[in-house]
């Protein structure tokens, strides 16, 4: 271990004297450079602890100005919280609503449904949300989701999958102190092989998504959200 | 979360992105190859992974030694390296459309002692075609020519059909059968007869080379082959084949003891990329091969671009009329104003404002986009910041991308467009179809320009290293040390451009073989001039170049253009905006730097050529130039190229000249492969950074074409209609 680390700061310190730059504009770092830098980045961030999950309370969530949105993606199983940076109205179904994370990730919900990712590398550029929306009327119901996958080629594939919504009862969650009563379901989505099972917790009350687990892309797989406050 | 700051100062949350798989990734590729790749498995069948075919000791498709009827997914590249008995054979094969593939290989043979060899070191090109795809009752068929540009020892064509076995209820896993027959080397052992008659010339290694041997092919006898892999599970397979090569030359020089027909070997899938096998060959004989295979579509980290904020839509018109007013634009200061409230929001997507001219209800800007390798997404980032910055009267924007003073498209898009299609369920594909891509005039009149781009330079001391392929003494000889670059611009498309290096290591200056070429030397001289002196100045240019109108695009370069030779340049490139095709014509005349210091010698030319470029769609791009080289030979250079929507680009060309194959040398005419890997697949950081490296089998005079730096066509293309459309996907990244 000490001898990797030494390894790597003699190599740093050759390219740190090798290398630099300057101009006008910002010219940037060789690639030798870049390519370094990378790597030691990398290198440093290796076996650091993975971050304890944190308790949500109430009197923390009310410190925090603003809405807040619990978001754990299934690869990682880390904990995140977002922030709501838009809230708009268009020609499409719902509300969108733009939350963002730490780390500048965006994802945009109408009515709480997925429907893009920013940020991602493997993003969810687009998708339809009316069917899903739809089935959201305690009747059940589905149809057909245009969903617009990133690749990773820099294109993306327009992907048509047929959606079952199984209305699955009443389910009451709790989500800091709060006991929520709400609607629970579940969202079955095939293209060939492919599928995926989005579920929903709506609140009786609001109307309003409480809680939901929705599939991103198949790079990214799943992600939890939680809406801690309003 | 920068607002609702409280819970992530308690906290310390966690990030979105872990940084994990890409870690792995990145080490992986630039230090070890070896540990890349644990990753993206995930990839569910929606992305098609195909069924990924293993590969022989030739590197492509195949059991152990001999073939396989199969294809690679298209657009990869396997690198294949394989060691047994003293034959050590490097191969690198690309995938170039779902039939075809193309390998290139390196060989080195110990031992050999005869044809003026001590180790055996050849080159060699194969092709391979798949004539019939797998089926549910037929096998593929594939047909293959091995090493059909040389006299080497590896010539060989086959056809050969391979059928898959999968699910059977006994046997776990897949079985393929193959089948074959081989002729030229692959029928030296149990031929059955001559099917299409002919003989075979043999081995002949004082013989130039390099031309398809097109007589030769599928001419004497020939004999089958065959054998069976059995892919057990998803990590392991065993094969077992019966080869029809009889390792003549080799077996003749000593260099192996051939017993047996039969080949067997064991293989590991060590990653999704790496494969390992061990093998027991020809009754005597371990070996081992390493697989390597690259989808340039799989990136080894997934490129992701930090987001802008959301476009905060104009305030309702019926309500707050006042808004909308267009009084601001009657003040002459407002267009100063603007640009400067434009410039940093530009900046933190690293888009350089150069003019701005506004209406009332118009605007037009031109910038730089120094980040992003796609047009598209420097357009989708400089409409939003135009949204965000523009009075609400400003209805239609004009975005107008400029690379070294050329401006090269301009891209129309409406305001309300965006605001209304940012969310959509198709918001690129609707985006497109109401933007407008058409010309560029080559200035913008009564505009405001920024005041703070020229004079504009840059430079940067790194370190450099540089390989050089195929010195018949040693595979690969390289050279590294320090280089300094300066690039200053005092007015738009105006550059003083150089670059000096300082040499530490390299591996060219004990070698000693200098030129036998019988033409002027123009570029076999290498070795001169690595020995010439440490310290180089490689290229001192200064360049102009400019648009005389709106599809026309030009350019003159004077100064040492390269290492090898310094002189006058001029270029001229018709290129309209929409259009597949553009035609060019450069003129030089150029004289032959010394090999040390800045003098030149007796030798100087005239060299240019009139070109053409046609975009075929798909990513395939064409290109033919005809005119003399430097050596004043006359003739025509064809380049295919592949390039794929991230980047990648990989080439094959060949030169024909009126210089006869004897003169030419070894090889009878030039002939190599461009491969050009973008920094920003390894990384996932965007960056317009690239790698790129030009590899033939040799270097010799014939055919050789001057090195200008800043040649029109790719700065022009990157920002015409087919290049923006096609990565159009990312605009709203």
């Amino acid at each position: 271990m000490m001898r990797r680390r030494t390894v790597f700061a003699l190599i740093g310190a050759a390219f740190a004297l090798a290398a630099c730059s300057g101009g006008s504009g910002q010219k940037q770092d060789s690639t030798l450079t870049t390519l370094f830098t990378s790597a030691k980045a990398v290198y440093d961030s290796w076996g650091q602890p993975a971050p304890q999950p944190v308790v949500v309370t109430r009197a923390l969530l009310d410190q925090t100005p603003g809405q807040v949105m619990q978001a754990i993606p299934d690869r990682t199983g880390l904990q995140d919280f977002l922030r709501l940076i838009a809230q708009r109205r268009d020609d499409g179904p719902g509300v969108v609503e733009v939350w963002q994370s730490s780390d500048n990730i965006q994802f945009i919900l109408r009515d709480g449904v997925l429907v893009g990712t920013k940020g991602l590398g493997p993003d969810m550029r687009s998708a339809q949300a009316g069917a899903t929306l739809a089935g959201f009327d305690g009747q059940g119901g589905g149809g057909a989701r245009l969903i617009t996958l990133a690749r990773g080629n820099d294109s993306a594939q327009r992907v048509e999958f047929a959606c079952d919504m199984t209305q699955m009862g009443r389910d009451t969650i709790q989500i800091v102190d709060q006991r929520v009563s709400t609607y629970r379901m579940q969202e079955t989505c095939a293209y060939g092989g492919t599928t995926f099972t989005n579920e929903y917790w709506v609140e009786t009350s609001s109307g309003r998504m409480r809680k939901s687990r929705q599939w991103v892309s198949p790079g990214f797989g799943y992600i939890a959200f939680e809406r801690l406050k309003n | 979360m920068a607002k609702g700051g409280a819970v992530q100062q308690v906290i310390k949350p966690t990030r979105i992105v872990t940084g994990e798989v890409r870690k792995i990734r990145v080490i992986g590729t630039v230090f070890a190859v070896v540990c890349a790749t644990q990753a993206s498995a995930q990839d569910a069948d929606i992305f098609d992974v195909p069924d990924r075919p293993t590969l022989n000791f030739y590197g492509s498709p195949g059991l152990v030694d001999m073939p396989t009827a199969e294809s690679l997914p298209d657009g990869t590249f396997a690198i294949g390296v394989s060691h047994f008995g003293g034959t050590t054979r490097t191969t690198l094969t690309f995938q170039a459309t779902p039939r075809l593939s193309a390998s290139f290989r390196y060989v080195g043979i110990q031992d050999w002692n005869a044809n003026g060899f001590d180790t055996y070191r050849d080159r060699s090109f194969d092709l391979h075609y798949q004539v019939l795809k797998e089926r549910r009752t037929l096998p593929a068929v594939t047909v293959g020519l091995q090493d059909f540009a040389g006299t080497g020892i590896y010539a060989g064509e086959y056809v050969v059909a391979t059928k898959t076995f999968e699910g059977g209820a006994r046997l776990p896993g897949r079985v393929k059968v193959t089948a074959g027959l081989g002729w030229g080397r692959l029928a030296s052992s149990g031929a059955i007869g001559t099917p299409f008659g002919g003989t075979r010339p043999a081995f002949d290694p004082a013989g130039t080379g390099g031309s398809p041997s097109v007589d030769q092919w599928f001419r004497g006898p020939a004999a089958p082959f065959g054998g069976v892999e059995w892919q057990i599970n998803d990590r392991w397979g065993v094969k077992a084949e019966y080869s029809s090569d009889a390792y003549d030359a080799e077996t003749g020089n000593g260099v192996l003891v051939r017993k047996s027909r039969l080949n067997f070997g064991t293989e590991y899938q060590l990653s999704n990329r790496i494969r390992l096998g061990a093998y027991y060959l020809y009754g005597s004989e371990f070996g081992v091969n390493v697989q390597v295979q690259l989808n340039p579509n799989a990136p080894l980290t997934p490129l992701s671009v930090r987001p802008t904020g959301p476009i905060e839509p104009r305030p309702d018109r019926a309500v707050s009329p006042e808004a909308w007013s267009t009084d601001w634009s009657e003040s002459a200061q407002a267009p100063l104003t603007l640009r400067d409230q434009l410039t940093p929001v530009l900046a933190a997507s690293g888009l350089k404002l150069e003019a701005l001219q506004v209406s009332a209800n118009r605007a037009e800007l031109r910038f730089r986009n120094t980040r992003y390798r796609a047009t598209s997404v420097a357009v989708g980032r400089a409409a939003r910041a135009m949204a965000q910055v523009m009075p609400a009267s400003v209805e239609t924007f004009r975005l107008v991308t400029m690379h070294n003073g050329l401006a090269q498209s301009a891209v129309t898009i409406r305001r309300s467009d965006l605001e209304a299609l940012e969310f959509d369920s198709q918001a690129a594909d609707a985006l497109l179809a109401v933007t407008g891509i058409g010309e560029a005039a080559p200035m913008l009149e009564n505009a405001v320009y920024s005041d703070t781009l020229y004079p504009d330079y840059a430079w940067t001391i790194a370190p450099y290293l540089e390989p050089n392929y195929f010195d018949p003494d040693e595979p690969v000889r390289f050279e590294g040390g320090i280089k300094f670059e300066l690039n200053y611009s005092p007015a738009p498309g105006w550059e003083l451009g150089g670059r000096l290096k300082h040499r530490l290591v390299d591996t060219f200056s004990d070698s000693t073989r200098t030129s036998n070429s019988v033409l002027p030397r123009v570029r076999t001289d290498s070795i001169l001039y690595a020995r010439g002196s440490d310290t180089v100045l490689d290229t001192l240019y200064v360049s102009r170049q400019w648009k005389p109108g709106n599809d026309i695009y030009a350019r003159v370069t004077a100064g040492y253009l390269e290492r090898m030779f310094g002189g006058v340049s001029g270029e001229v490139l018709w290129k309209p905006v929409g259009s597949r095709l553009a035609l060019g014509a450069e003129a030089n005349y150029v004289q032959q730097r010394d090999f040390s210091g800045l003098g030149f010698q007796d030798y100087s030319v005239a060299t240019g050529h009139a070109s053409a470029y046609y975009e075929f769609g798909r990513g395939y791009l064409g290109q033919v130039d005809v005119g003399r080289y430097l050596a004043g030979d006359l003739g025509a250079t064809v380049t295919l190229t592949r390039e794929f929507k991230n980047g990648w680009r990989v080439g094959g060309f060949f030169t024909l000249t009126d210089v006869s194959s004897a003169d030419f040398g070894e090889g009878s005419f030039d002939k190599g492969i461009n491969l050009t890997v973008p920094l920003d697949w390894f990384l996932g950081t965007p960056g317009k950074r690239t790698l790129s490296t030009t590899i033939r089998p040799i270097q010799r005079d014939g055919g050789a074409r001057l090195d200008v730096p800043g040649r029109l066509y790719e700065q022009v293309r990157q920002g015409h209609r087919n290049a923006v459309t096609d990565n159009w996907d990312r605009v709203w990244e």
